[in-house]
């Protein structure tokens, strides 16, 4: 019973390991943003001026004043990325590879 | 009970390992099916210059055995090592510099030997025995016998590799005209496109290698259907290029229905400019192979008009 318990324990101590590694590295990846930043996002909204865009702007918008109308910051159309050209940029050559030399060699007489 | 708690709990860290390393390998999927069938494309070129290599070698041994010749005997030397150069393109898959070795040197080789050969023959007939004549013919008949049969099945077995080629090449761009598809793309033209090309190269090609009943009309079936741009004569689809023009249609008719199309509007008249003149540029060319200056003007209209796709991409929403 005790030997088998060590085992367990062993085994148990193993897997353990491995989920908790898998956790720490699925958090890792889910969470690009540096504890600076966590702390500042709440305290400091990145466009403090959003909130003095009247509720009538949106009828009349007003891209040269204000700071959200800007088209380089919008995410653009995925879409329209996925249309752009693969990675083969020009026609392939896919010629046969076979010997044109069909003549061959006969004995005379 | 407390075992079997383990034992799954090991199981499912497996599992998840495994599941983790298929994802990886499906990604590289596509890419792993275009170079099996280029490998298998070359391996069944390569088994048609086997053919032809082991006739003449076999052959021009035939000769020098009757009275030994220095010129046959380099001739005879650069053919095997050709042989080995090609060997080694076919092992790295690298069709390209296999197909320029056949023909910038293998074919002229052949040639020499050819000509080396009838050169012997005219020097060397009357001197010869008329038992060593009789050799000779009967050596070559058996030779030539075994040369036709062996090119004509090696011709319609790179047929076979090459519309199985095909057919995967064409498959892989249906899964990615249906991974547009669910990003909301209409794709109707993309899988016409597919369609097209199965009908107008895979399906005749596949009838004409059916039908071929020697190593001429094999030959004449594997030369004349090309998926892209080899074929001297015959019918070149140009797929790569309907591909990409058929995208940038779909890419304009998006573009120019956005609400916010007026703020790209010197980009868009530019797309359909470049547009046009690609679908112009092809239309010219036909079925026929291209010439440099029409690749160059199809393709550079392409690779502008991508780019202008590109830059409104990320403008409108």
């Amino acid at each position: 019973m005790s030997k088998t318990g060590i085992i367990i324990g062993v085994i148990v101590v193993i897997v353990l390991l491995v989920i908790g590694f898998y956790i720490l590295q699925g958090q890792a990846n889910k969470s690009p943003k540096t504890p600076t930043e966590i702390v500042k996002t709440p305290t400091q909204p990145p466009y403090p001026s959003d909130k003095n865009i009247p509720t009538n702007n949106q009828n009349n918008p007003t891209p040269s004043t204000s700071p959200v109308a800007e088209p380089s910051t919008t995410t653009g159309d995925p879409a329209l990325n996925a249309l752009t050209l693969d990675s083969q940029s020009s026609e392939q050559d896919d010629s046969t590879a076979i010997p044109q030399e069909d003549t061959i060699p006969t004995p005379s007489g | 009970m407390i075992l079997s708690i383990i034992t799954s709990i090991l199981v499912f860290s497996i599992l998840a390992v495994s599941a983790d390393t298929n994802k990886n390998n499906q990604n590289n999927h596509p890419n792993s099916i275009k170079s099996y069938n280029q490998g298998r494309q070359l391996e069944f070129a390569l088994g048609n210059v086997k053919c032809m290599n082991d006739f003449t070698t076999t052959y021009l041994n035939d000769l020098i055995a009757v009275d030994p010749s220095d010129t046959l005997s380099v001739d005879l030397t650069k053919l095997q090592s050709d042989l080995t150069q090609m060997q080694t393109y076919e092992s790295n898959n690298d069709s390209d510099s296999l197909r320029n070795f056949i023909k910038n040197n293998y074919d002229p080789d052949l040639k020499t030997a050819r000509q080396d050969a009838n050169i012997w023959i005219k020097s060397n007939w009357r001197n010869t025995t008329m038992e060593k004549r009789s050799d000779l013919k009967n050596n070559h008949k058996d030779l030539k016998s075994t040369f036709d049969s062996c090119h004509f099945t090696s011709l319609k077995d790179y047929g076979t590799g090459r519309i199985n080629a095909f057919t995967s090449i064409l498959n892989e761009y249906q899964t990615k005209a249906d991974a547009l598809k669910a990003k909301g793309i209409d794709t109707t033209t993309l899988n016409q496109l597919i369609i097209d090309a199965k009908s107008q190269i895979i399906t005749p090609m596949q009838n004409a290698l059916d039908s071929s009943n020697d190593s001429a009309t094999a030959k004449q079936a594997l030369q004349n259907y090309c998926l892209y741009d080899g074929c001297k004569t015959g019918t070149n689809f140009h797929f790569q290029a309907k591909w990409e023009i058929t995208k940038l249609d779909i890419a304009f008719s998006r573009i120019n229905n956005n609400e916010n199309a007026t703020q790209v509007q010197d980009k868009i008249t530019q797309l359909q400019t470049d547009i046009t003149n690609a679908k112009s540029g092809l239309s010219s060319v036909g079925t026929k192979k291209y010439t440099d200056a029409q690749n160059k003007q199809i393709w550079d209209n392409i690779k502008e008009a991508n780019q202008l796709v590109k830059d409104m991409s990320k403008i409108l929403k």
